[in-house]
């Protein structure tokens, strides 16, 4: 019961921002891994939510393992009119959008902002934790431009519906204490995942990352956070999800679904 | 029954319990511009004596309007010796038959209840005849509440006049007692016009729907159970598409597969059996946080003239328009666009 029609214009710059960044970074295409919110539209669509609070940030994931020392991800971005950020690994891109390059926590070496990224420095990308899924469920996914006129096609690693859930968890629960409208974004993304992806598909995959050595403990760590967050709608992630929606003859539908799917998961990983 | 039929029916019936020496004659009914009687009978005995009839017949006959037309007739018949009234009806209910007899007023009803009353020539006869009306249906029909009258308005609006009331019955299935009703019913509210042989000469269509939405509402003219879809309405869609039981969509839903208003909140289903098909669907009740409404429906007629769209079997236009028109909030006006894309696209909908 979807509506169909154009995209949202900021969706369309966003996506464009996406491949500028791919096309910047060509060498180190198969280092990079799309996280974030441009990943979970990969997976869930446009669905009958409301796009127009869409973040259009681009945030990439990087495996140190895979980066080649040349080129500078510095270099590239410079050369291509990025400027620097106002956090280590944040990228403004010339069409304004901002473009994130992060390194999950336990790859990214000491320090406690910028990921060690041996000749790249230490601030062309940023430690970020909860990323470690996202280097063991991915996907090669071909990402097209939106805008007609705009012939750009390339083929790419997505972090799957489970690695996103994760990393979701916890970008969520980090900023808890000073929750923010980019909060409840997220929070509304997990709903779209969880609304998208059968609960079956989700809770094999994490089974299987919570055995994982590298990204055993952050899955684990958001299981369990998972029903503290989202477990009532009066939980706090709930409030969030159904705030960000903004559609207040949805609050009651949104809320109710939310806490239905994550019983879902919750019972479905507990056998 | 028409009041012609009542009569021939009365008549037959007086003749078969006279005893077999008296004389049944019947009067013509005086012709004048204040039309004064239907009809009159003349009972004369082997003496040759005769009591004359004076005949008021009533197709439906309440206890109050017994009351009316006896002092009618009284009126008519005064310082006229020799005529008795007698009122022929239908059907006369107990009750009627009583008032009848208190003032002494002979009768008879197509049913077989029948007495008749002279003292010159003696003469008393009384026969008990049903004690049910037949033909309960033959009041005026006030309302289009019932399952009957949907059905009926569902043939009207959905066939193309004109029609006879029985091509019509014929046609949709529709009894064609049921139909007349509805059919006086909307040319009351000059909704329908017949022409010269009683037939529906057109229909206003839209005014018929609009009357009916006055009677019938969506969530009480039918058993409706909440439920909640968590992954949305596009999920429902998409299992919809490859049931093998019968339902069909209406609703906001459904009025986007003709006429796209807002992106539907709310699914409206109407299926047989609320409780199987929550469970085929992986619905959840809920106290809170309702997006699925199945219908269990006044009538069959609601999976009559579905339509297939984008994989959903959509239920007929003009059922869509009325549940809209009785919805809360901008189901109404989503009604009216659904409307205004039926007048535009007649030909998709209407045969």
């Amino acid at each position: 019961m979807k509506m169909t029609g154009d995209p949202d214009p900021l969706y369309v710059t966003a996506r464009a921002a996406l491949l500028d960044t791919l096309d910047a970074l060509r060498k180190h295409h198969d280092a990079l891994v799309l996280v974030g919110a441009q990943a979970v539209y990969v997976h869930t669509g446009t669905t009958t939510l409301s796009v127009a609070e869409y973040t259009t940030d681009a945030d990439f994931c990087i495996v140190p393992d895979l980066l080649a020392d040349s080129p500078l991800l510095a270099d590239r971005l410079l050369a291509n009119g990025y400027e620097i950020g106002a956090y280590p690994g944040s990228w403004i891109s010339p069409r304004g959008i901002t473009v994130d390059l992060m390194v999950p926590e336990a790859l990214a070496g000491a320090g406690s902002q910028g990921a060690r990224l041996g000749p790249h420095g230490n601030r062309a990308a940023r430690r970020a934790k909860g990323l470690e899924a996202s280097l063991l469920d991915r996907q090669r996914t071909v990402i097209t431009a939106l805008e007609p006129s705009d012939e750009r096609s390339v083929e790419i690693w997505v972090a799957g519906p489970s690695a996103l859930l994760i990393a979701k968890i916890h970008e969520i629960n980090e900023r808890l204490d000073s929750p923010d409208r980019l909060s409840d974004k997220d929070a509304l993304d997990v709903f779209r995942l969880l609304q998208s992806v059968s609960t079956i598909t989700l809770s094999n995959r994490l089974n299987e990352l919570r055995t994982s050595g590298l990204a055993g403990d952050v899955t684990t760590q958001a299981i369990d956070i998972l029903p503290t967050l989202f477990g009532t709608r009066d939980s706090p992630g709930t409030r969030m999800a159904v705030r960000a929606a903004g559609e207040q003859s949805l609050d009651a539908i949104i809320g109710a679904s939310f806490v239905v799917l994550v019983q879902d998961l919750v019972d479905e990983l507990a056998i | 029954m028409s009041a012609q039929q009542v009569l021939r029916a009365c008549e037959e019936l007086i003749k078969g319990v006279l005893p077999a020496d008296w004389n049944f004659t019947v009067g013509k009914a005086q012709q004048s511009k204040s039309r004064q009687f239907d009809s009159w009978f003349t009972l004369t005995s082997p003496e040759q004596q005769s009591v004359n009839y004076v005949v008021e017949v009533k197709r439906s006959a309440t206890a109050k309007s017994i009351v009316d037309a006896v002092a009618q007739l009284r009126l008519l018949l005064e310082g006229r010796e020799g005529e008795l009234p007698l009122l022929a009806a239908g059907y006369l209910s107990r009750r009627s038959q009583e008032v009848l007899k208190e003032l002494d007023v002979s009768y008879v009803d197509a049913t077989g209840n029948l007495r008749l009353t002279a003292s010159s020539p003696g003469l008393f006869i009384e026969v008990q005849g049903a004690q049910k009306d037949p033909w309960p249906d033959d009041q005026p029909l006030r309302t289009l509440r019932g399952r009957g009258a949907g059905r009926a308005v569902r043939a009207l609006v959905d066939t193309i006049p004109p029609y006879g009331v029985r091509e019509l019955s014929v046609r949709t299935g529709v009894a064609a007692a049921t139909l007349s009703r509805v059919i006086n019913l909307l040319e009351r509210d000059a909704i329908v016009t017949r022409d010269a042989r009683g037939g529906v000469a057109s229909v206003d269509w839209a005014g018929a729907l609009r009357r009916w939405s006055q009677d019938y509402e969506l969530r009480r003219s039918n058993t409706v159970t909440s439920y909640l879809e968590p992954r949305g309405l596009e999920a429902l869609s998409e299992k919809l598409h490859d049931v093998a039981w019968r339902y069909a969509v209406t609703s906001s839903v459904a009025a986007q597969r003709f006429a796209p208003v807002a992106p539907a909140r709310m699914a409206v289903l109407y299926v047989d059996d609320a409780t199987l098909t929550a469970k085929k669907l992986g619905l959840r009740s809920t106290d809170a946080g309702v997006n699925v409404l199945l219908i269990e429906p006044f009538d069959e007629v609601v999976f009559e003239r579905t339509v297939e769209r984008d994989g959903l079997t959509v239920a007929a236009p003009s059922q869509v328009a009325v549940d809209l028109m009785t919805g809360p909030g901008r189901e109404p006006a989503e009604g009216e666009a659904l409307i205004d894309w039926m007048q535009k696209n007649e030909d998709d909908w209407r045969s």
